[in-house]
C-alpha cells in the first residue's frame, strides 16, 4: 500500500504523485461582502502565493473550494433586488460562485506561476454533483447558508419564495438540505485534464446539487453540498490517494480552546473516529472536514492531511498539520511512512 | 441526400445569450430551464454527429440582470467588477446549457459528454475601443439613477435610442484565447466543449505573462472566431434570429443571402447593410473567420441549424476561390445547391 512511486522534486523532500487540495471560501473572500474587485484579487494572490510551492510540484493535482461567502451574497442580492429582478434557483446561483471563484484562483494561480517562469495550465470546470433526491437532509434542512436577516425580513423572504428560515445565534438565516454527494458528474474530463499536468480546479462550493431520474436525465435542486464530502469523493474516483484539507490553524485539535488542549500529528483511522464520537469536532467547522477525511481513508486514500493555507508544503513534508492514516499505517516506522517525521500526539 | 462527407469533422457554434433566457417574459429559474431544453432539442442533430463540437455563448441579458442587482444592492454588498461578472455568467450559462444538452442526449440514449470552461480572453490594452467605450450593456436606468450609478460607482452611462439609460462599456477586439489548448484536449475526445461564453471573461497581459481583468465585454462572434482559427477549426455557425441575413433588410428590395463570397459581403458590409447592433457583429465575425484560415461561416437561426449545416438554408459565407468554384460546378456540393442571389451583379 505504500509501494505507490513518488517523486522527488528539487526542494529535497517526496510529494505524492497526485493530490487533491481544498481550499476554504476564506482564501478567496476573508471579507464578508465588503471586499472590493481589487482587495479580492490581492487576497487571491496572496493564497496563490502560499499555494505555488505545490503549484510547481509536477505532479497532478485537482483543487478543489469552498463558496459560503460567494453564494451568501448572491442570496443577499437576490432578496435585495426581488422587486425588479427574479431570483435564481441556489443551483445556479452555486453555478454562477463556481465560474466567479474559478476565474479569480485560475488567474491568480496562473499569475504566480508566470511570475517565476513556470508554464503550467490552471483551468476550471463547471462541475455538477449528483446527490440522491431519498437523502434524509432533503426532509430536514440543517444547513444555514447566506447572509443574516431580522427576523420580519427573514419571515417575509420565507413566505414569499418558500425558503425555510430559521434563527442562527444574533439572526435569521436560510437553510437548506445538505445530501451527500453520490456522484461526480463528467468526472473523466477532469481525469483527462489532470493527465496533462495541468491544474484543475472543480467541485466549486461542493459542486451544483442535481439529481438523476430514471433515463439519466438531471435537474439542479435547492441544496449545498459540503465540499470537504465531495473533495472526499472526487480524491477516490479519480483514484488520487492523497488528500489535503485547507483551514484556518495548522492542526486539529482535542479540547479545542482548553488549557488542556492537545494538537493531533499523526492519528490512525481508528483514533479519529473514537474522538469524533467523543464530541471533539463540532458540525459547524471541524466536524465535516474530520468526516470527509475519515471517509477518504475509508474508501482507500493513504493520508488525508487537515492543516491552514500557510502551513501546505511544510506539511506536505510531514512538518505540521494532521494527517490521518489507515491503521496499519501507523506500524510503518517514521522513516518509512508515507509522510515522515510528525510524532503521533494522539497516540 | 447528403453524404457524410458534408458534415465537418470539426464545427464551432456561438448560440446567443437568449439560448438560455426569453428578452423579455418569465425569466424564472425554471423557465430558463425551459428555454435551455428547447435549445437543447434544436442542437440535438449537432450534438449527435460524432464530430469535434465547440460552443459558444453570449450572456448579454444574464451579466444585465447581475449589473442591474450590482446597483440595486450596492449599499448592502460591494458590486463586483465586470470581469467577476462575465466570469459567473459562464459559471451560470455553461451549467444550464451543458445539463440541458446532456440532458437530451440521454433522452435518446447517448453517452456524450459536455463540458464547460472557464475562459479569459486577451485583450490589447492600447486597443482604441479603450478610450471610447461604446458598448451599451445592462439593465435601462432612469437619467437621475444613471447619473447616481455613475457617480457612485465609475461607470459610464449613456443615453441609449430613446428606450433609457445604459451602462457603456469598451469593447475591445479578442486578442489571444487564453488556455485553448486545454478546450482542444477535451474536443478531440469528443466532448462537447462550452468555452468563451459572453466573449470570455476580458484580461490583459502584463510584460511578465500576468493577467488582470478589465471592465470590458468583447463581442461573442468575435471570440468564436478567434477560438474556430487557433483550433483549426474550418467551419463556423452562428446563430441568431432569422435563418438567413438579408440586405436591405426589412425594407423595399429585401433579399435573403444564400451562398455569399468573401469579397462580395465585404461589399455588403462598407454599403452598409448589416447594423451595428444587430447582424453587423456577426457579419464582421464571418469575415474575420475566413481571413484567418476558415473556410465556411454560416448565420443562420437555432431552428435551421442542421438545415443549415446540411446546405438548405442560412447564409453561407465563403472564400473567392470557393465561391466561384461552388457557381461552376451548379449543384456539387452542399453549400453550392442553394443558388447564390447575392451572387448576382
Amino acid at each position: 500500500m505504500n509501494a505507490e512511486p513518488r517523486n522527488a522534486n528539487d526542494a529535497g523532500f517526496e510529494f505524492p504523485r497526485r493530490l487533491i487540495v481544498a481550499i476554504s471560501s476564506s482564501a478567496i473572500d476573508p471579507l464578508d461582502g465588503t471586499g472590493t474587485p481589487q482587495a479580492l484579487k490581492e487576497h487571491a494572490a496572496a493564497t496563490a502565493q502560499a499555494m505555488l510551492p505545490l503549484l510547481l510540484l509536477d505532479n497532478q493535482l485537482v483543487i478543489t473550494h469552498g463558496n459560503g461567502p460567494q453564494v451568501g451574497k448572491l442570496l443577499l442580492a437576490s432578496a435585495v433586488a426581488r422587486g425588479r429582478i427574479t431570483p435564481q434557483s441556489l443551483d445556479i446561483l452555486v453555478a454562477q460562485t463556481q465560474g466567479g471563484i474559478a476565474y479569480l484562483l485560475a488567474q491568480a494561480f496562473e499569475n504566480a506561476l508566470r511570475a517565476v517562469g513556470s508554464p503550467r495550465h490552471v483551468v476550471g470546470l463547471v462541475t455538477q454533483v449528483e446527490v440522491d433526491p431519498q437523502d434524509p437532509a432533503f426532509a430536514a434542512p440543517s444547513k444555514p447558508v447566506g447572509p443574516y436577516f431580522t427576523k420580519s425580513e427573514a419571515q417575509a423572504l420565507a413566505e414569499q419564495f418558500g425558503v425555510t428560515v430559521k434563527e442562527d445565534g444574533r439572526a435569521w438565516r436560510y437553510v437548506v438540505p445538505s445530501p451527500q454527494p453520490r456522484h461526480i458528474c463528467d468526472i473523466s474530463l477532469v481525469e483527462a485534464l489532470m493527465c496533462t499536468r495541468t491544474v484543475v480546479v472543480a467541485g466549486g462550493g461542493g459542486g451544483i446539487p442535481v439529481v438523476r431520474d430514471g433515463i439519466g436525465c438531471r435537474r439542479g435542486v435547492e441544496a449545498v453540498i459540503d465540499k470537504d464530502l465531495t473533495t472526499a469523493a472526487m480524491a477516490d474516483v479519480l483514484g488520487i490517494r492523497d488528500m489535503m484539507i485547507l483551514t484556518r490553524v495548522p492542526r486539529i485539535a482535542l479540547r479545542y480552546g482548553r488549557p488542556d488542549q492537545q494538537d493531533l500529528g499523526r492519528v490512525s483511522l481508528s483514533e479519529i473516529r473514537r474522538y469524533r464520537a467523543e464530541g471533539h469536532f463540532p458540525p459547524g467547522t471541524m466536524g465535516p472536514k474530520v468526516d470527509a477525511a475519515i471517509r477518504f481513508v475509508e474508501g482507500g486514500g493513504r493520508c488525508a492531511i487537515i492543516t491552514s493555507l500557510d502551513h501546505a508544503v511544510p506539511a506536505l513534508r510531514g512538518e505540521t498539520g494532521t494527517h490521518i492514516v489507515p491503521d496499519e499505517s501507523l506500524d510503518v516506522p517514521a522513516d518509512r511512512a508515507p509522510v515522515a517525521g510528525v510524532t503521533g500526539a494522539g497516540a | 441526400m447528403r453524404l457524410a462527407a458534408d458534415i465537418p469533422r470539426r464545427l464551432i457554434v456561438a448560440v446567443g445569450g437568449n439560448a438560455i433566457d426569453a428578452d423579455r417574459g418569465d425569466d424564472s429559474p425554471e423557465a430558463q430551464k425551459a428555454i435551455a431544453a428547447r435549445t437543447a432539442q434544436a442542437m440535438l442533430p449537432l450534438l449527435l454527429l460524432d464530430n469535434q463540437l465547440v460552443i459558444t455563448h453570449g450572456n448579454g441579458p444574464q451579466v444585465g440582470k447581475l449589473l442591474l442587482a450590482n446597483a440595486i444592492a450596492r449599499e448592502r454588498i460591494r458590486p463586483l467588477s465586470l470581469d467577476m461578472l462575465v466570469a459567473q455568467t459562464q459559471g451560470a450559462t455553461a451549467y444550464i446549457l451543458a445539463q440541458a444538452f446532456e440532458n437530451a442526449l440521454r433522452a435518446v440514449g447517448n453517452p456524450r459528454h459536455v463540458v464547460g470552461l472557464v475562459t479569459q480572453v486577451e485583450v490589447d490594452p492600447a486597443d482604441p475601443a479603450f478610450a471610447h467605450p461604446t458598448k451599451p450593456v445592462g439593465p435601462f436606468f432612469t437619467e437621475a439613477e444613471a447619473k447616481a450609478l455613475a457617480d457612485e460607482l465609475g461607470v459610464t452611462v449613456q443615453e441609449d435610442a430613446g428606450r433609457g439609460w445604459r451602462y457603456v462599456v469598451p469593447s475591445p477586439r479578442p486578442k489571444h484565447i487564453c488556455d485553448i489548448s486545454l478546450a482542444q484536449t477535451l474536443m478531440a475526445m469528443r466532448t462537447v466543449v462550452i468555452v468563451g461564453g459572453g466573449g470570455g471573461v476580458p484580461v490583459v497581459r502584463d510584460a511578465q505573462g500576468c493577467r488582470h481583468g478589465v471592465e470590458a465585454v468583447i463581442d461573442k462572434d468575435l471570440t468564436t472566431a478567434a477560438i474556430a482559427n487557433v483550433l483549426g477549426i474550418r467551419d463556423m455557425m452562428i446563430l441568431t434570429a432569422v435563418p438567413r441575413v438579408a440586405i436591405h433588410f426589412g425594407k423595399p428590395g429585401h433579399q435573403e443571402l444564400r451562398t455569399v463570397s468573401l469579397s462580395q459581403i465585404r461589399r455588403y458590409q462598407a454599403e452598409g447593410h448589416f447594423p451595428v447592433g444587430s447582424m453587423g457583429p456577426k457579419v464582421d465575425a464571418a469575415v474575420r473567420f475566413l481571413e484567418g484560415g476558415g473556410r465556411r461561416a454560416i448565420i443562420t437561426s437555432l431552428e435551421t441549424a442542421m438545415p443549415a449545416l446540411l446546405g438548405e438554408t442560412g447564409t453561407h459565407i465563403v472564400s473567392d476561390a470557393d465561391f466561384a468554384a461552388s457557381q461552376a460546378n451548379g449543384c456539387g456540393s452542399g453549400t453550392s445547391a442553394t443558388t447564390s442571389a447575392a451572387g448576382r451583379p
